[in-house]
């Protein structure tokens, strides 16, 4: 993601996850209903990888309760410079626009494995984690064999 | 060649950062844990325009952990060590002193993980933090668990 030539990141925010996670518009081909995947293009040779491969907790565990899911699930088909990834996100789905300033990148190596390629700031405190879904698609990836 | 360090206390026990290598102090800092993270490498907090990890330095060394916070200690170290950033959790910081080569010996009286050396320490025993060693201990494994 080039986020140097834009001011405004326009993302699709996933706000019932902890932490709170987004990911670049321009990266999501498509949302669809978990219905809608299934009797299209997914079909059941495919299904939409669970949102737990990213590390994060669902919403039922995010506000301790047993509250319903304000939300159905939904599948993001995400653009990769590999191919297509679906991702299966559940709770509410909010488009928002930050400034790229905003914007901080991991630092350092500790996270050179991690799906996520930085944070949202707000007022000093981290807002949201930014995806990147060719990240995520290396992480899913079998290790090279050592021999 | 005398050498300045930052005193730094954690769970009552006295560490000595290289001062070469400190770029502020900051007090108590809101860490965000990140998926998947370490126990050692419990989140991260916005510093300067980048993300920054926080190291518990306590958990880290296997220090007491009574009365500690599970996030992040009264004051935020900002180091770097080969161009990577991290934040120390500590519960102080004191001013900083310079110690001639020859205060540092081996460490012996309170052998701890990552000890490059130990000072006294009016009555006690301060040890020379080895942050080199730190960062690739803790790095490592969390980029083999992220």
């Amino acid at each position: 993601m080039n986020v140097s030539e834009t001011t405004t990141l326009s993302c699709l925010v996933f706000r019932d996850l902890r932490p709170v996670c987004a990911v670049v518009e321009s990266c999501v081909l498509r949302v669809l209903s978990e219905g809608e995947w299934g009797a299209g293009e997914g079909g059941e040779a495919e299904r939409p990888l669970p949102f737990e491969v990213l590390g994060v907790e669902g919403p039922r565990a995010a506000r301790q309760d047993s509250a319903p899911r304000s939300g159905a699930a939904r599948v993001l088909v995400l653009g990769t410079d590999r191919g297509t990834l679906p991702l299966l996100i559940p709770g509410a789905l909010t488009f928002e626009h930050f400034d790229v300033e905003r914007f901080a990148p991991l630092s350092g190596r500790a996270f050179d494995a991690s799906v996520f390629s930085g944070v949202i700031t707000r007022d000093e405190s981290i807002d949201v984690f930014l995806l990147d879904p060719n990240r995520l698609i290396e992480s899913l990836e079998p290790c090279p064999s050592l021999a | 060649m005398p050498t300045v360090y930052l005193p730094i206390e954690l769970a009552g026990v006295p560490l000595l950062v290289d001062a070469r290598a400190v770029r502020e102090v900051l007090g108590h800092r809101e860490v965000v844990r990140v998926p998947h993270a370490t126990l050692e490498l419990p989140g991260v907090f916005p510093w300067k325009g980048l993300a920054i990890p926080l190291i518990d330095v306590g958990r880290a060394m296997g220090l007491p952990r009574e009365g500690a916070k599970d996030q992040g200690g009264r004051r935020t170290v900002i180091v770097g060590v080969d161009e990577e950033l991290a934040g120390l959790s500590a519960d102080d910081v004191r001013e900083v002193v310079t110690l001639e080569e020859g205060a540092v010996r081996p460490v012996h009286a309170a052998p701890r993980p990552f000890a490059q050396g130990e000072v006294d320490w009016g009555g006690r025993v301060a040890t020379v933090l080895d942050l080199r060693a730190l960062f690739a201990s803790t790095f490592a494994r969390s980029s083999r668990e992220v």
